[in-house]
């Protein structure tokens, strides 16, 4: 196994290990942009040829532009499955590329935040994470990495229907912003279904934690908008931003009276997610997610001290399945893994207390 | 088609199976909403809504399967007039199939037949504020350089109208390059003052 690879990998949750803004109610940002070559066919029907002509143009106009010097090249060929999961969970390559397939390459920075992926639906998908709420900040990197790319790359275009792209669902900016929500008191309070109707007048969609079809482990939301078409990336981040501070508001007011109205049950709640995360020999992603939540939502009062938010976010990511087979070195059967991730709970909660 | 199955009781369709078991043994039963009734009286059979519903149900897959037997055929009912795309032969019945577009000049070859779709999912059919009509009239020769208003307030990205504006230039077109100029001035400035008052 190349260890440079391996090392890489393990160091993709870098972009999530500071603090953000808002960060006891948002894990993290992300824009993302899509982009397309002129005439040459778009990536799901494309042959081989057309589809290594597009690496190549881009190859060949990264490697021209020192702005691109640090980014660090990788053919989705030469990253086995497992590494291909781990990139996944850590949110920096989409699922599409999870599967793997040929001519398609992606481009990392240093820091993790920045990721440039080829063929994957579209010829371009760039994308940009922050920790907690920073839209302004990941959107400002995405435009910088667009604009220096467009300098000699002539995206794909129409008068009327803006950046096209191979689905008509992300025409006009190939925007999607998102923001990723931890909102474990409107889910105690049972105001989510409210929250998550009422984004959908704003052209705003809601999913889980790994995207579409995901369920909402870990009382995790992914918040984005739906509509590229018809509106300026600055409306698109506006609108994002402000329905993210109202649902921020109205999860900080579900924990407050949470806790000031019914601190018993509260302190229960977690209290027996901690006990069963301190003591289970056997759990499974779901459960382990579910009380990793109540543990987070803990950290607000002042609970578990030295624990922080961004501690708790980063454990929800490594009990993940391919970051505990990671560990291990290889693909482990799931029995074994809800033994491994039980193991791993033990030993980060093992010195904490619950005050 | 296959033809609705017939209640074991009368002739009548069935619209219920219920499943007794009775001294161990399980008894399969398909009836229409009346024997159902009999059956299980803690059943709500509603007569009417029940049996328009079910003449919907067949209709409706009728109308599906003869869609479907449409769209083998080459055509989607439409008026598609067969559109194909020029450059990547795309036809425009097999992007109904996916949905996923053939090529950047998809676009222009199947314009008009996928506003109805963008107006779907973006309740928008153009990257501007206002609904492009699909028949224009012919321009004179100045209004085709001129850069129309809605389309110079910074809705595409800065970077388009800089690329917009060197291709104006190579191409001689120095009035388009000049308005192209003021409108990216016009929004350098407004984002400079929109930054000043953001600290992110």
């Amino acid at each position: 196994m190349d260890s440079s690879l391996t090392d890489f990998v393990r160091e993709s949750d870098l972009w999530l290990q500071s603090e953000g803004p808002k960060h006891h109610c948002i894990i993290s940002s992300r824009a993302r942009y899509a982009r397309n070559l002129e005439h040459l066919p778009f990536a799901p029907r494309a042959q081989d040829e057309q589809l290594e002509q597009v690496v190549k143009i881009i190859d060949a106009v990264i490697s021209a532009n020192p702005y691109f010097a640090k980014l660090r090249r990788l053919d989705i060929r030469d990253i086995n499955s497992l590494h291909r999961m781990y990139l996944k969970e850590s949110h920096l390559i989409s699922s599409e590329l999870e599967q793997g397939g040929k001519h398609r390459v992606i481009y990392i920075s240093p820091d993790y935040r920045i990721c440039v992926m080829i063929n994957e639906e579209d010829h371009l998908r760039m994308q940009a994470l922050a920790p907690g709420l920073q839209l302004r900040k990941v959107l400002a990197i995405m435009d910088e990495v667009e604009m220096q790319l467009g300098r000699v790359i002539h995206f794909a275009s129409h008068e009327r229907f803006g950046y096209l792209t191979a689905c008509p669902t992300n025409v006009g900016t190939g925007l999607r912003l998102s923001v990723m929500l931890h909102l474990p008191g409107l889910v105690l309070i049972r105001k989510i279904g409210e929250i998550v109707q009422g984004v959908a007048q704003y052209g705003l969609t809601v999913r889980g934690i790994h995207g579409e079809g995901s369920e909402h482990m870990g009382d995790v939301y992914q918040i984005s908008n739906d509509v590229t078409l018809g509106k300026t990336q600055e409306e698109i981040c506006s609108t994002l931003e402000s329905v993210a501070e109202q649902i921020v508001e109205r999860e900080s007011a579900a924990r407050n009276a949470l806790f000031e109205q019914q601190p018993t049950i509260a302190r229960d709640l977690i209290g027996r997610a901690f006990a069963i995360l301190q003591h289970a020999s056997i759990i499974d992603s779901a459960e382990a997610m579910a009380h990793l939540s109540k543990i987070r939502l803990g950290i607000d009062q002042g609970y578990f001290h030295p624990l922080t938010h961004t501690e708790l976010s980063l454990l929800m990511m490594e009990v993940q399945p391919a970051h505990l087979m990671f560990r291990q070195g290889g693909q482990i059967p799931e029995e074994k893994r809800d033994n491994l991730r039980a193991q791993l709970l033990h030993q980060r909660l093992r010195s904490i207390s619950y005050n | 088609m296959v033809e609705p199955k017939k209640c074991m009781k009368c002739d009548k369709p069935v619209a219920y199976r219920i499943i007794k078991i009775v001294k161990g043994k399980i008894h399969d039963f398909l009836v229409c909403g009346e024997h159902a009734q009999e059956l299980s009286p803690t059943l709500k059979h509603n007569k009417e809504t029940h049996q328009v519903s079910q003449a919907n149900l067949f209709s409706l897959i009728k109308h599906f399967l003869s869609q479907q037997e449409q769209n083998l055929a080459g055509g989607t009912g439409e008026e598609d007039g067969g559109a194909v795309c020029p450059n990547c032969h795309l036809n425009y019945g097999k992007y109904r199939e996916t949905p996923l577009l053939g090529c950047s000049d998809c676009y222009s070859a199947f314009e008009h037949l996928l506003v109805k779709d963008l107006r779907k999912f973006h309740g928008a059919v153009s990257q501007t504020a206002e609904d492009v009509q699909p028949a224009e009239p012919e321009k004179t020769e100045d209004q085709k350089t001129r850069i129309p208003p809605h389309e110079q307030a910074g809705v595409l990205s800065l970077s388009a109208l800089k690329k917009q504006m060197s291709e104006a230039v190579q191409g001689e077109d120095f009035e388009k390059a000049a308005q192209l100029r003021d409108a990216i001035r016009a929004i350098e400035g407004k984002q400079s003052k929109k930054n000043k008052g953001h600290e992110q």
